[in-house]
């Protein structure tokens, strides 16, 4: 939100599908956050990482 | 003359420390080669009046050897005269780095900012442990409130101060003798400081077992609160027997379908609880058992637990395993360097003092009994007044 990126919340404590879709994605990843980025997967909350992965949105909102 | 203009001589120690200091700092110089004697050395003594080497010249003004040159580098007036930009080369020296988010390091911030120290908070996370809670029934002033709201509520107070933040990265080494103490993140970031308050709390401890690590977040789980939602219809288990435990427990019972509770000891935590966990249809209790094993490929499918009286092995099929075995400090980094009890934990003095001139520590990393949130906060604000202290009479 600081760095004013769009994004889908999915509360997955409410929504048992959405449990079954994170597992999916992540490859058994049963913690939150789970954050899927182009075709990138994050399990839990790494900066660098992240920030790293945000670089594919604005390579392809440049093209 | 613009830039540096430096003579050096072949095989002088200092001519070569100052070189290389210059290129770690990309900063361009002209090198003329002197000996006694020669045009240059002629040269060199006219414009700096001195006969020793390395000579340095910055825009053509003399400016002493290589000590001087460190010097200059260091308050920042080297890059201003070369109008270099100031922005990695100075480095502030805070008077407090307070490390850790959680309530004791949020609230030494506070006390170190009021008393316009200036301060800066380095944690991996906003909250520490109190954010694996969902509320906080004891904190004076709130007879219940939401722990991400008190968190919010702590965290706005102390940015009320204007505290510097370096949130999302963990220190990853101290250096904490000598009157300017270090702290590193990684190779990327040094910071200085004149004092360090140690707020680093404290981490569940795990069960040391085959399949534990490789399965943390596919299974394995710490936090109830955080990750029992996830559970919704699983069959899971809970290691431990104390307090923790059974409160994973009854946060486990609302959501999932069989709740195995796997204790070393019978259990010890208060008996009100004990009396819940026992009343559930939910929960079956195995006391005098390890565990000795977490069984999954991908994701957690079971565990295996052995009886401490017969020996016997038994399988759980779970998706889940909650582990609820106590906690450790967090004083990894301070483990060769400040005295620690039996348990880990920093020994301090009654005003946070940890043993070394300039380091203070304070919450639950410390030999303080009562892991509250409330005494955290206290202890916080006793460290931010003794770091005052010390600086004051430093001055």
């Amino acid at each position: 939100m600081q760095k004013g990126i769009e994004f889908t919340a999915y509360d997955v404590s409410k929504d048992r599908g959405a449990v079954k879709e994170m597992m999916k994605i992540s490859n058994g990843a049963r913690t939150v956050p789970v954050i899927s980025i182009c075709n990138e997967v994050l399990i839990g909350f790494d900066k660098d990482r992240l920030q790293q992965a945000l670089n594919c949105l604005k390579q392809s909102s440049a093209i | 003359m613009k830039g540096i203009t430096f003579y050096s001589m072949d095989g002088c120690a200092f001519c070569i420390k100052a070189k290389s200091f210059l290129a770690e700092k990309e900063i361009q110089f002209t090198e003329i080669k002197v000996s006694p004697g020669s045009d240059e050395w002629e040269e060199m003594k006219e414009k700096t009046g001195s006969e020793l080497v390395p000579q340095i010249l910055i825009n053509g003004e003399p400016a002493g050897g290589y000590s001087e040159l460190v010097n200059l580098h260091s308050t920042g007036v080297l890059n201003k005269k070369l109008g270099l930009p100031d922005k990695d080369s100075i480095n502030p020296v805070y008077d407090v780095i307070v490390i850790g988010g959680g309530p004791a390091g949020l609230n030494a911030a506070l006390y170190a900012s009021r008393k316009v120290l200036k301060t800066i908070l380095i944690s991996k996370n906003i909250g520490g442990q109190v954010a694996d809670t969902y509320d906080i029934d004891n904190y004076l002033g709130f007879s219940q409130i939401e722990t991400a709201d008190l968190i919010k509520k702590f965290d706005e107070h102390v940015q009320k101060y204007g505290v510097e933040k370096h949130v999302g990265e963990a220190v990853t080494s101290l250096d904490l003798t000598g009157k300017i103490k270090k702290v590193f993140i990684g190779d990327k970031k040094t910071y200085f400081s004149r004092t360090v308050i140690i707020a680093t709390g404290k981490r569940p401890r795990p069960l040391n077992v085959t399949g534990e690590k490789n399965l943390i977040g596919k299974g394995v789980a710490y936090c109830s609160t955080c990750d029992a939602p996830l559970f919704a219809g699983a069959d899971v288990a809970v290691i431990g027997g104390g307090n923790s435990a059974l409160e994973a427990v009854i946060d486990l019972d609302k959501v999932a379908d069989k709740i195995y509770m796997v204790s070393l000891t019978p259990l010890t935590g208060d008996q009100i609880i004990i009396n819940k966990v026992k009343n559930s249809s939910k929960v079956k209790i195995y006391t005098k058992y390890d565990t000795t094993r977490i069984i999954g490929d991908k994701t957690v499918e079971g565990i295996e637990i052995k009886s401490l009286e017969t020996g016997d092995l038994s399988l759980l099929d779970v998706e889940g395993i909650f582990i609820e075995i106590g906690l450790l400090p967090n004083s990894d980094l301070v483990i060769d360097t400040l005295i620690t009890n039996n348990q880990g934990e920093i020994e301090i003095d009654s005003v946070c003092r940890a043993g070394v001139a300039g380091v203070f520590a304070c919450g639950d990393v410390t030999n303080i009994p009562f892991k509250q949130v409330v005494i955290a906060a206290g202890e916080g604000a006793k460290a931010a007044l003794s770091a005052y202290n010390y600086l004051i009479n430093q001055r």
